[in-house]
């Protein structure tokens, strides 16, 4: 099996369009995370390009999770948790704070010219198909079916599973390889 | 794929309702910056989404 083609951040030429992956984003936008750096120089060069940009409608939904548990451990960048309560209501309390994070994201999509894809039956069927035949987790196999369904085959992750997948162009910078040959 | 023919398929979900097409906001590409954020107590974001690394 014809596993899938890897791309460094800087190879040429860029495709016409990519699908985004969710911890592409995230290391996009949190300062914490690993590899910040080269994942927005990489965001920067897709803006720069003209490139358009591919998400399910998962992905929202992906990042409130993580924001979600910042919320709850009360890890707030420092900029938001220092503000004022202005309600007495918890609930009414964290949404305000979820819908901060949620903003996060909306910008850094707002940059490109971009499709949310749907997951609709068809979706599914495909995603199932795709994670029997390379033992994909289920949402990276929507990612996969996406990509398939829309013909635009440049995925951007930095997870390692998605290079078994063959006929993907995965954007990756080599990290999937170096994360391996750090647990070694 | 060229970029005509990939703008023809996403706007042809489009029309399908298989995708949703959202235009680059004018005001975000004019500023042009991503804005990024630091959590304190050191959470990984991925690690929560993505599981363990």
């Amino acid at each position: 099996m014809a596993p899938a083609q890897e791309h460094s951040f800087d190879d040429e030429p860029l495709p016409a369009a990519v699908v985004f992956d969710s911890d592409f984003v995230i290391n996009v936008l949190h300062e914490n995370e690993e590899f910040h750096g080269e994942c927005t120089e990489f965001a920067y060069r897709l803006f720069d390009n003209d490139v358009a940009v591919l998400y399910l409608n998962l992905l929202r939904v992906d990042f409130w999770q993580g924001w979600r548990r910042a919320v709850n451990a009360r890890g707030l960048p420092p900029e938001v948790a220092s503000q004022p309560m202005l309600m007495t209501d918890p609930a009414a309390e964290r949404e305000r704070w979820y819908r901060h994070g949620d903003e996060y994201l909306k910008t850094l999509l707002s940059l490109y010219d971009r499709y949310e894809v749907r997951i609709g039956p068809r979706l599914l069927d495909r995603a199932l198909r795709l994670m029997a035949r390379y033992n994909l987790k289920s949402h990276d196999a929507c990612v996969a079916a996406a990509a398939f369904h829309t013909e635009v085959t440049d995925v951007v992750s930095l997870d390692k599973d998605f290079l078994r997948v063959e006929g993907l162009h995965v954007w990756n910078n080599g990290i999937p390889g170096r994360r391996a040959a750090r647990r070694r | 794929m060229a970029k005509r023919s990939v703008g023809r398929r996403l706007d042809s979900l489009s029309k399908t309702g298989a995708a949703v097409h959202h235009r680059r906001s004018v005001k975000a590409a004019r500023d042009g910056r991503i804005r990024t954020f630091k959590l304190s107590k050191g959470i990984k974001l991925e690690k929560v989404v993505k599981g363990k690394r």
